[in-house]
């Protein structure tokens, strides 16, 4: 029986991974795969056109991002649990990730992933109050926390154990050589945004859509609300961790800043302007806002002014990203060219 | 199989059901009638577990069930079919499907598929669409189907012809009969007293949150008030 049962499961695996393999064959001849995988391919090609640290850094910042993007795409979208204190999973393993590379000399690999699961644990405290709270009242309440932590950390009384103002500097970075950490924050990006992807469309996936579309009806189909609800929250938490760890790193250093609503808001706009429930669309949206802030850099209140402009158009207009409907038009050039 | 014992439930400060007693046997198909805010969806609510009875007992099997939680009575095999067929709208009809079967252990999910679409052909065809963008009367089909699709020893439907043209109506409660052929216990709340006389086995009328009357359809036929207020006779 067990030997009938077990070649059984194999012939699932087997017909699993063949399915997958033609999910991908058939993926990568449509439109928005062919895009991904140029985009991918010009990623990886990037260090060859220039090894200068300055402008690597630009896109480092924007792999970054892409995956704190995702981060809250991944609650937000897939879940329905809207953050507006995503800085928090972002700041706390910011600080935790810098300390243990800083003053107790571990690697920095064991250094983030530590700092990664010090945001899990966040997110499993920050998800316990979003059990009761719905919509903007779960985006408040979020928000105030992420305040609370900003000026905890910010706070004088505080500083001998917390770094105060200054916070936590000098922290060396990931390698001296610029293009090999480039291609480090490549993999740090591809490899979450693959997760993330993979749990969406598993059926975990299907639970959290289930429960963002309608909670009690997943509630009443047996689904338990709160063990899904508590584990979205800190499958978020551990890759705005991830981002957060990277950040301080190539910042080579964290300082309270890190928790201000600022930068929730800037997760959330970049993954609005990418689509929301997409995951990929984060990357979009990081890297178009990441070059419209190195274009504006000379005159930073113009920068704010836009931010501020993007900000009003995804909410006003963008249920579906701002950037999506652009790559539609695209696709129809795309079409042209092909003569399809 | 389900037994309810003097329950009680306040929203806030006021009472949505008072010293409710109703028992359902073994592969009944019994209906709960009543005018509107009666409490006859707070009732279903209860049982299911959306709401918790502030009084009294329910009793599933012989299991006390009154102080679990939604997703564990779902786990017992009590299937809510709620009111005004919440879907997940985003998600296809297959897809629903599958959340439906969520809480089944044994994996005959085949079986109950065919089953389910053997009941409602319709939603064979459209098992990709996307549940948001079915007829009312499809999403009707689809939320019951969904329900059926955790293999339910006991179904509670909210209204399940609310809304849907007398020929949609019929062949929905059609689909009803043969679930109930397959022994599956129906509490059903219908809005229609014709109609709720026509399938119910046994007829409970809740009224602002009492049960006033019950009985066969040809008892509460004889009622007069019965025919006053509900047949209109
Ligand atoms: N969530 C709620 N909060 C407060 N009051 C509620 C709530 N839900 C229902 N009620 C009230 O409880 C009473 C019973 O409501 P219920 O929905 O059970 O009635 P019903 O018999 O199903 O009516 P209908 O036939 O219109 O569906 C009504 O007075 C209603 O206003
Ligand atoms: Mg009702």
């Amino acid at each position: 029986m067990s030997a009938k049962s077990l070649s059984k499961g194999k012939g699932r695996v087997k017909k699993k991974l063949s399915g997958s393999k033609s999910y991908l064959l058939n993926w990568s001849k449509t439109f928005r795969g062919r895009l991904t995988i140029i985009c991918l391919i010009g990623l990886c090609l990037i260090p060859l056109l220039t090894q200068n640290r300055y402008y690597l850094g630009i896109f480092i910042t924007a792999m970054i991002f892409s995956i704190f993007a995702a981060s809250w795409d991944f609650l937000a979208g897939f879940t329905g649990q809207v953050s507006f204190g995503q800085a928090i999973f972002f700041g706390i393993s910011g600080y935790i990730t810098s300390y243990f590379i800083r003053y107790l000399y571990l690697p920095w690999w064991a250094s983030l992933l530590i700092g990664s699961l010090v945001g899990v644990a966040f997110g499993l405290l920050i998800g316990i109050p979003a059990l009761r709270l719905k919509g903007p009242y779960l985006g408040l309440a979020t928000m105030v926390l992420g305040l609370i932590m900003f000026y905890t950390f910010l706070n004088v009384k505080f500083e001998p154990w917390l770094g105060g103002s200054e916070g936590i500097s000098k922290i060396p970075q990931i390698s001296r050589n610029a293009v090999e950490t480039y291609y480090i924050h490549l993999i740090f990006m591809i490899t979450s945004f693959l997760i993330l992807i993979w749990i969406g469309k598993s059926k975990m996936g299907t639970v959290f859509k289930s429960i963002r579309d309608d909670d009690i009806g997943a509630e009443a189909s047996g689904i338990n609300l709160t063990k899904y609800k508590l584990i979205a929250f800190m499958i978020s938490a551990f890759f705005a961790g991830i981002a957060g760890g990277l950040f301080a790193m190539h910042n080579r250093g964290v300082n309270p800043g890190v928790f201000q609503p600022l930068y929730s808001f800037y997760a959330i706009v970049m993954a609005s302007l990418g689509g929301i429930a997409t995951i990929s669309g984060s990357a979009l949206g990081s890297y178009f806002f990441w070059f419209a802030a190195e274009l504006f850099s000379e005159w930073p209140d113009v920068s704010v002014f836009i931010f501020a402009i993007i900000l009003i158009l995804v909410i006003r207009f963008a249920e579906h990203g701002i950037l999506k409907p652009v790559l539609e038009r695209l696709k129809d050039i795309w079409d042209l060219v092909l003569g399809k | 199989m389900l037994e309810i014992k003097k329950v009680y439930h306040y929203y806030g400060k006021a009472k949505s059901l008072e010293e409710v007693n109703l028992s359902v046997e073994e592969e009944a198909l019994d209906v709960v009638i009543g005018p509107n805010g009666a409490g006859k969806s707070t009732l279903l609510r209860v049982i299911s577990g959306l709401e918790e009875p502030d009084r009294g007992k329910i009793i599933f099997k012989g299991v006390r069930i009154d102080e679990e939680k939604p997703h564990i009575i779902a786990r017992m095999g009590i299937a809510h079919c709620p009111e005004r067929r919440r879907l997940f709208y985003d998600m296809t009809v297959l897809e629903n499907l599958e959340l439906g079967a969520y809480s089944l252990k044994d994996k005959n999910f085949k079986e109950l598929l065919e089953f389910v679409f053997e009941i409602f052909p319709r939603l064979k065809e459209r098992r990709k669409q996307r549940a948001g963008t079915l007829s009312g009367g499809e999403q009707q089909m689809l939320a019951i189907a969904r329900s059926l699709m955790s293999n339910p020893k006991l179904l509670l439907m909210d209204e399940p012809s609310l809304g849907l043209a007398p020929k949609i109506k019929t062949s929905i409660f059609e689909a009803i009969g043969k679930i109930k052929k397959e022994g599956t216990t129906a509490l059903l709340v219908e809005q229609d007293a014709v109609l709720a006389m026509q399938v119910g086995e046994i007829i409970h009328v809740l009224e602002e949150g009492k049960i006033e009357m019950r009985g066969t359809k040809e008892q509460l036929e004889k009622e007069p008030r019965i025919k006053k207020v509900y047949l209109g006779i």
